[in-house]
């Protein structure tokens, strides 16, 4: 294809100004710079801050630019991260840069190092180069001043070039004059003991040293302790001690002190602490004079190692108390009624941390019950040292009257500074309880104990007939076989004679005739001498007397009765009676009489 | 006139001296130890009023109002199961004040009254009701042989008559070789179970001490107090 002069310079144009198009992304996007700085970047002493730096800078605008990431190793973020942004014109172009800093500390000596920085811009991302550094013990004696304020130098030495040529005639006055040796501040962390016992307190404190005043200073954040029960030691404002350090002088004061008991055996680490201090820092003022600048610092304090100690073999009843303790006993009160509630309280004090001492073993004790006790307990500080007190409650209830001894309570425990068990032990105690002499009933009445009778109880129930049973039980046996022999030998037999003997006499009474009566009682009598005495019918009545005295008769009754027939006979066979009835009334009495006697 | 009228009430007259006999039972002796205890007692020395009050007990003739006395002297002084002890033997004289005690007693101690088991223990706890039924019957038959004896039959008169004597032997032996009732002294503390002092019990003797019954626990001769000893 041929082209005319007109249409090759347009061709020339047009290839220009899409070579020119096409070259000014990539122009633009080697515009765009970023710079991770790490200082100081050979050695850093394990007191020292380490600054990290990513700065990036660009042709034109900066766009969104999220924050880089980065990844730590053997360093700890402390603070930051720090934003400065700037915009400038050189020669009608603009330059855009903006910077973020941290302040790392190192963990621990060796290899510390930053790595896999990466910073995105408009969906593009720079990686950048690691950063590792050295960390050594002490700073290296040249930079040891500088060291001390990791953000002095960062403030007064601006690594970019940039800002190194913006830097304010007043600021590079001010570094030049910078003296050659700046105050040291660090901070010490020790603990007491280094080898303690389970259970034993141990304390731990950070102590600062310091060469200037220092204003403030605030915890970044407070170790974990863990492994360990801790309380913290609140510390008075005193002024601090001046002490001498490697040939030089600090004032050293305590920044934090922990009371600290181990729950195990082992080896435990407590891990550094951060401190953010605002320290007055001298320094000279543009005529020459030293005037004081505040400057916010951080320090960290040295890791501690603690390796605790097992318990040796505890004895019977040791229940995990720890310290120096002492225990108590009360009881109140000593003396009370059946059913009434005592309590005893057991006291157990000393310095160590108790709060987990369960409670005492009441031994048992018969005729009282024991309740499970309440407990309370409470810790305080005896200077540094951590005095407890656990108190519990028991409830004691006698179940019947008498006396007791408690005897004494006594609890095992590990005496740390000698090394050995002890026991504390309480004093044996006196219960007594009486009966109860009232007693509320459920409808609210109440029964008291009597007193004694004074007066003579009524005898009933067992005391007035029960002895009597037998008696009574007896009676009616012998009674009865009494009527039993008695009609045996026929004594009911005579006695039903008499009273035939009797009705016959009752019957001649209502005779009229005299004559007919006389014999009618004449009869009854021979019938009853034959039925009663076993007289012959045919007996003549004056042989009445001598049969009958002969039968036991009284001879008297024997005579009257034979007078008696004589009468009879007389009324019988008298010629003419001139007062018969008063006669036969007269010989009726007689016989009825007589029959008592003989009968 | 009729004679066995007469004769049965000349019969219960006879009966009439023996109740006299025992309101009159008490003693000189036991009235003096009585009020040498209470003398005791007013001036607060209990311990020896107990000692006069049991000086002037007597099983075979004891004075209620001593008996009472004595168990309310040994319970101020908090011996409360010898206490328990005589409340029960003083329980014939039907005091008020001898119930409420005896159940302060027993509260205080939180005893237990353990009943006779068993039928051997129902007629050990009837023992006196039996005794009375037999006198009873023993009348009735009495009565049927001496007044009724044309109307009542004698079939009749002999039932009578041997059931008294059954029920009344029967108490008898009951009383003489059956469980009788007892307070220990002191716990009873054995394999087959524990019983605390002042527990009330029914006992039988055996022969390393008595038995409680419905129980296996045999308590020492020492620890067993027989409320009435001389039955």
């Amino acid at each position: 294809m041929m082209l005319r002069p007109r249409q090759k310079t347009l061709f020339s144009l047009a290839v220009l100004g899409l070579t020119v198009l096409a070259l000014v992304p990539a122009a633009q996007a080697q515009e765009v710079q970023a710079q991770v700085i790490l200082q100081p970047n050979d050695v850093l002493g394990l007191q020292e801050a380490a600054i990290l730096q990513i700065k990036v800078s660009s042709l034109g605008d900066l766009g969104r630019m999220p924050d880089p990431v980065f990844q730590l190793e053997n360093f700890r973020i402390v603070g930051g991260p720090s934003q400065s942004t700037s915009l400038q014109f050189v020669n009608g172009r603009s330059t855009a840069s903006r910077s973020l800093t941290w302040q790392l500390m190192p963990q621990k000596l060796g290899k510390a190092r930053v790595h896999s920085v990466r910073v995105n811009i408009d969906g593009r991302t720079i990686e950048l180069p690691d950063k590792e550094i050295e960390v050594v013990e002490e700073a290296p004696p040249g930079r040891q001043r500088q060291a001390a304020d990791p953000f002095d130098r960062l403030m007064r030495r601006p690594s970019d070039p940039l800002d190194r040529f913006f830097e304010s005639p007043f600021e590079r006055r001010r570094r030049q004059r910078r003296p050659a040796e700046a105050p040291r501040i660090f901070l010490q962390a020790e603990i007491s003991p280094k080898n303690p016992y389970v259970g034993q307190q141990v304390v731990y404190t950070v102590y600062l040293y310091t060469q200037v005043n220092i204003r403030s200073v605030s915890l970044d954040e407070s170790p974990q302790f863990k492994g360990f029960w801790a309380t913290v030691i609140p510390q008075p404002e005193t002024e601090p001690d001046m002490v001498e350090h490697e040939g030089e002088r600090f004032g050293k004061a305590v920044l934090l002190q922990r009371a600290l008991f181990a729950r195990r055996a082992g080896q435990y680490e407590i891990e550094p602490v951060n401190f953010r201090m605002l320290a007055q820092i001298p320094d000279s003022g543009p005529f020459g004079s030293f005037m004081p600048r505040n400057q916010e610092i951080v320090r960290q304090s040295n890791d501690v190692t603690i390796n605790v100690r097992e318990l040796p073999e505890a004895p019977a009843g040791f229940n995990g108390a720890v310290g120096k303790l002492d225990l108590q006993a009360t009881l109140a009160p000593a003396d009370l009624e059946v059913g009434e509630a005592a309590t005893l309280i057991v006291t157990l004090n000393g310095e160590g941390h108790l709060s987990g001492v369960p409670a005492p073993v009441i031994p048992e004790i018969p005729g009282i019950e024991v309740f499970p006790p309440q407990q309370s307990g409470e810790e305080t500080l005896r200077g540094r040292k951590v005095v407890g007190t656990r108190t519990w409650s028991f409830v004691l209830v006698p179940e019947k009257p008498g006396e007791w001894e408690l005897p004494p309570i006594e609890m095992p425990y590990f005496q740390p500074r000698r090394g050995r068990f002890e026991v504390a032990a309480t004093e044996s105690l006196a219960l007594t309880a009486r009966g109860t002499t009232s007693v509320a009933q459920a409808g609210g009445e109440t029964v008291e104990l009597h007193p004694i009778r004074t007066a003579a109880l009524p005898a009933v129930g067992s005391f007035s007939i029960a002895g009597a049973a037998p008696w009574l039980f007896g009676l009616p046996w012998v009674l009865g076989a009494l009527v039993l022999v008695l009609r045996r030998r026929g004594v009911g037999e005579h006695l039903q004679a008499r009273r035939h003997l009797l009705a016959r006499l009752s019957e001649a009474s209502s005779e009229e005739r005299p004559r007919q009566a006389a014999a009618l009682i004449e009869d009854a009598w021979r019938d009853f001498l034959q039925e009663r005495w076993d007289i012959p019918e045919g007996a003549a009545s004056p042989q009445w007397a001598r049969l009958l005295v002969e039968r036991g008769v009284d001879a008297t009754s024997a005579e009257a009765l034979v007078k008696l027939a004589d009468d009879l006979h007389y009324l019988r066979y008298a010629p003419k009676l001139s007062a018969i009835d008063d006669l036969r009334a007269d010989l009726l009495e007689r016989s009825r009489k007589l029959a008592k006697a003989v009968g | 006139m009729p004679w066995k009228p007469f004769f049965v009430f000349a019969a219960l007259l006879l009966t009439l001296p023996l109740g006299v006999a025992a309101q009159d039972a008490v003693d000189d002796g036991s009235v003096a130890a009585l009020n040498e205890g209470n003398r005791f007692f007013r001036e607060g020395e209990i311990e020896e009023a107990v000692e006069a009050y049991e000086a002037g007990y007597s099983a075979t003739n004891p004075n209620p109002t001593l008996v009472y006395n004595l168990a309310t002297a040994l319970h101020h002084v908090d011996r409360l199961p010898e206490a328990i002890l005589w409340y029960r033997r003083a329980e014939g004289s039907d005091d008020p004040w001898l119930a409420e005690n005896l159940w302060l007693a027993r509260r205080s101690l939180g005893s237990q009254v353990l009943p006779a088991s068993g039928l051997v223990g129902l007629l050990a706890r009837s023992k006196t009701a039996l005794r009375w039924t037999a006198v009873v019957l023993a009348w009735l038959a009495f009565l049927g042989v001496v007044v009724f004896h044309q109307r009542s039959p004698s079939w009749l008169n002999a039932t009578l008559a041997s059931l008294a004597l059954v029920l009344y032997l029967t108490a008898f032996a009951v009383g003489r070789w059956g469980p009788r009732p007892s307070v220990l002294m002191e716990d009873c503390i054995t394999s087959a179970g524990e019983l605390p002092a002042g527990t009330e019990a029914w006992v039988r003797r055996v022969d390393n001490g008595y038995r409680v019954t419905g129980s296996q626990v045999i308590c020492p001769e020492e620890a067993v107090a027989l409320v009435f000893p001389e039955n």
